[in-house]
């Protein structure tokens, strides 16, 4: 038994690390957004809670000047609408 | 790229499983033997440099692969981040808060190998250590950060720099520079030497600038602080000038190549600057000369005359090296700037195409950002940001998006940025090394 729990632990930690390492454009795209956006922040807002398309109707809005930030209308501005959907896609909740 | 692939069971690429990660393996491939990838030996991923390039990548390496054997070789225990380092020198924050530690990287099962890389064999893909030992990869990533050129900067040696500190690399150098700030008499002169582009951080010497003009004003109003700069412009210049005035007047004081103020030598025991046209003495002298990459990419084969080294866009691979990824300051990334957050965004991207390359899929070009706060007082932040798309040859800015605050902005404004910037340190050190 005592062989047998980490063994276990560590499959579901690998199987847990397969389904994060997700490769696609979007997760690719993605993944710049938490070099300030993440749990850990207490300033920025977290994406976690966020649904695909309300993530891609915010982004939209800034890169339009429809809503005004500091930063994010200078950033959306550089991204497509396809871009845009693909990091909403990617990090918007099911 | 099709060098990439690793052919299931070529045994050169075999490497003997041991401990954990046999356990691993053979718990992935009873449990997902449908992934084909998952039936090779594991691949082996170094990564060499610490820093917010090096540790992200690794972390990212192991947590987009689980079954990549990834190796951090870093020579500190401990990590001392540059960014805020400034206010260290301004006396609003201590240095233990920029230290940051790599247990969470092992913990999350990436081999942290604390000694120094001497040499890489990029044909027999082998990375050799200051004690002996030798790595051998499948692929590797240098993310050394920079050097400082001794020989650039006529006067200004290793041991000018414990008389004129350059600070430029965060630690025992930063707590001299503070030191000596004060030490010195109210009514002396600071003078900060800017190099000329490409540098590490390309805003630090004007915030380093305002936080150290802050501290003075605060205690030695009579003093002043010089900026004796290589260029005529820099990063957001507009920014600092406006502040400057508001905040500092006559305390604070730029001058610019056209001024004749390139400094073309030093002399360490008087602590005198001779530029163009001029030679001045200073109480306190922080020169931060100019640069390349870390010597682990000579050594490499990866630089070029300039010291940086050339990559292809989408992968950070080397032009000159098969299977070396170079990432962070040391890279030329051509329009994207040599910064914290880039070296993280970079970092990401790299783990990312080298593993979509491990098995056997394109790497995806794909649009990058940077993002960059500077304090120009300890409650006024400024910002610049920049989205960046890899072309066939280089990084381009992707025109009409990113720039910096802007010029007209309620105190307000300039508060809440300086709350985002440290914001922003908490969220990229969290996500780099805890």
């Amino acid at each position: 038994m005592r062989r047998r729990l980490p063994l276990l632990v560590l499959a579901l930690a690998a199987v847990e690390g397969w389904t994060a390492g997700e490769l696609s454009e979007g997760a690719l795209l993605a993944r710049a957004c938490s070099g300030c956006h993440s749990a850990s922040s207490q300033k920025f807002p977290s994406l976690e809670a966020w649904s695909a398309p309300a993530l891609a109707d915010a982004l939209l809005a800034y890169r339009g000047d429809h809503i005004r930030g500091t930063l994010m209308n200078r950033i959306a501005k550089g991204y497509s609408e396809r871009d845009i959907h693909a990091i909403a896609e990617y990090l918007g909740t099911p | 790229m099709s060098k990439a692939i690793f052919p299931v069971g070529d045994p050169s690429r075999r490497r003997a499983l041991g401990g954990l990660g046999a356990l691993l393996g053979s718990v992935l491939m009873a449990g997902c033997g449908q992934k084909k990838s998952r039936a090779r030996a594991a691949a082996r991923g170094i990564v060499v440099g610490g820093g917010f390039g090096g540790a992200t990548c690794a972390r990212f390496l192991q947590q987009l692969d689980p079954s990549l054997d990834v190796t951090l070789i870093e020579a500190n225990t401990h990590y001392t981040a540059c960014p805020f380092s400034n206010l260290v020198i301004g006396g609003q924050r201590r240095l233990n808060r920029q230290r940051f530690r790599y247990g969470a990287l092992e913990n999350a099962g990436i081999r942290v190998v604390h000694a120094m890389a001497r040499d890489v064999d990029p044909v027999a893909r082998r990375v050799t250590l200051e004690d002996g030992r030798a790595l051998d990869y499948d692929r590797l990533v240098l993310a050394p950060g920079i050097d400082l050129r001794w020989d650039a900067l006529p006067g200004y040696d290793q041991a000018a720099a414990e008389r004129m500190p350059h600070a430029w690399k965060a630690g025992p150098q930063t707590t001299l520079l503070r030191r000596q700030l004060r030490a010195m008499d109210d009514g002396g002169t600071v003078v900060i030497s800017a190099p000329e582009n490409p540098f590490r951080c390309p805003p630090g010497p004007y915030e380093r600038a305002s936080l150290i003009a802050h501290y003075l004003k605060t205690h030695k109003p009579r003093a002043k602080l010089l900026i004796l700069d290589a260029k005529d412009t820099f990063s957001k210049k507009t920014l600092f000038v406006d502040a400057w005035a508001q905040l500092y007047g006559d305390l604070l004081e730029w001058r610019g190549l056209s001024d004749g103020a390139r400094v073309i030598e030093v002399d360490a025991r008087t602590r005198r600057l001779r530029t163009d046209f001029d030679s001045v003495r200073a109480a306190v002298a922080c020169v931060i000369p100019p640069q390349k990459a870390g010597f682990i990419a000579d050594r490499a084969g990866v630089s070029n005359a300039s010291g940086w080294c050339p990559i292809q866009p989408a992968t950070f691979e080397s032009t000159q090296q098969a299977n070396v990824h170079v990432i962070g300051d040391a890279a030329i990334a051509n329009a994207m700037p040599k910064s914290a957050f880039a070296a993280n965004a970079q970092a990401k991207l790299c783990a990312a195409q080298i593993v979509r390359m491990l098995r056997g899929e394109a790497p995806l070009p794909t649009t990058l950002l940077n993002t960059c706060y500077s304090l120009v007082a300890p409650d006024y932040g400024i910002s610049v940001a920049g989205v960046y798309r890899p072309s066939t040859r280089a990084w381009e800015e992707v025109a009409g998006a990113g720039g910096i605050s802007a010029r007209r902005a309620p105190t307000l404004a300039r508060e809440q940025e300086a709350r985002f910037a440290e914001d922003w340190f908490r969220v990229i050190t969290t996500e780099t090394f805890t």
